[in-house]
């Protein structure tokens, strides 16, 4: 089947308060966030912010990139690939080849919107922009796949939010867990998110390489009550020195705001002991 | 330095987002998210030096707010800051 776009696209603005120095941090974190220095990393954040208030003219209607990318790229992909992805018998190790076809199947798309070339800036910004986020979600969506079926295989009881539904999938939440609501993010985004301190929900799930250790492990970054809730023990730490406590369990101030970051399977273990209790 | 966005080539600018399809792209260490943390804590901060002065204290300048002696000046607003006698 061949899907036809008849689109009018208009003009492109860069929002007017992105700076060249700010366009350069951008570039710098598509090609490896790495890259970015510590100082730089709340910059970088806030320069994807201008990009996501640039404008443009589609379908007759003044549009930000941000509502661009829902229309065009979300409403139409998100589904079909989520789909896709749940039908895999082992999504964490093939999900990203699903992921990179459709991220293919929306450059090419995009591209063929804008026939001119060289790609003048704002449309490369917008481009950009597109394929960074479908990356960023469609890479969320897979971790949440994989955490999902995790706890399932673990007999841990949660609510999920429902992938297929586009309300409940852009729901504030992801899961309910001890009626305590939580969200799965990657780590990246989890930075994103954790500019609006405090942070909304009772917990969050990333996903962080190791240096030490040499591995990828999973991290709970949740609110106090909670982890007292589950009966948890902590050791009050700063920012500085989680490293040389985690994945033991670590007190940490963040924004004026207190937090345990704790290694998932030692969170698990206390949800488990709690809901054998008779928690829901 | 690498390329800017209008130094880039079409073809090297579609290989820069096709690397946004790498497993391993955006993936942080540890001690990577929370640095990035902690400097997100401290962009929140805003840090004023001060020295004694014939037992005054004084802001140095420059700061990052206006100062000026013991002030500092926000809007309307002037915060005195002064040294406590303790017995």
């Amino acid at each position: 089947m061949r899907l036809e776009i008849k689109v009018l696209i208009g003009e492109i603005r860069l929002s007017p308060a992105l700076t060249e120095y700010q366009m350069d941090l951008i570039m710098l974190w598509l090609r490896d966030p790495r890259d970015i220095t510590i100082a730089d990393w709340p910059k970088v954040l806030t320069a994807f912010d201008l990009l996501r208030e640039s404008a443009i003219e589609w379908k007759g209607r003044l549009e930000t990139f941000g509502d661009f990318y829902e229309h065009f790229v979300d409403n139409r992909y998100a589904s079909p690939c989520l789909t896709e992805l749940m039908s895999l018998a082992t999504p964490e190790t093939d999900g990203y080849a699903v992921l990179a076809a459709y991220a293919r199947r929306l450059r090419q798309e995009l591209l063929a919107l804008f026939p001119k070339r060289p790609l003048p800036l704002p449309v490369r910004g917008l481009l950009a922009h597109c394929l960074y986020w479908w990356n960023s979600f469609g890479k969320g969506y897979l971790y949440e796949v994989t955490i999902f079926a995790d706890l399932r295989d673990e007999g841990i009881k949660f609510t999920a939010h429902d992938l297929f539904d586009p309300e409940e999938r852009r729901s504030a939440y992801d899961l309910i867990v001890l009626q305590r609501r939580g969200d799965i993010k990657t780590s990246t985004y989890f930075l994103h998110v954790a500019r609006s301190f405090p942070l909304r929900h009772d917990f969050y799930i990333t996903r962080l390489f190791s240096v030490t250790r040499r591995v990828w492990q999973n991290a709970v970054i949740l609110r106090p009550e909670f982890w007292d809730e589950i009966n948890g023990e902590t050791r009050r730490i700063t920012l500085d020195n989680v490293l040389s406590v985690f994945p033991a369990v670590a007190a940490v101030s963040m924004r004026g705001n207190r937090y345990v970051v704790v290694d998932y399977a030692i969170w698990k273990q206390k949800v488990k002991a709690r809901q054998r209790k008779g928690g829901e | 330095m690498s390329k800017s966005w209008t130094d880039l080539s079409d073809e090297e600018f579609e290989q820069v987002l096709d690397n946004l399809s790498d497993p391993e792209y955006g993936q942080l260490t540890d001690a990577e998210f929370f640095g990035a943390l902690k400097a997100m804590d401290e962009s929140d901060e805003i840090k004023l030096t001060a020295h004694l002065e014939n037992g005054q204290l004084v802001f140095d300048k420059p700061a990052p707010l206006p100062v000026e002696g013991n002030v500092i000046k926000i809007g309307i607003k002037r915060i005195v800051v002064e040294l406590a006698q303790r017995i």
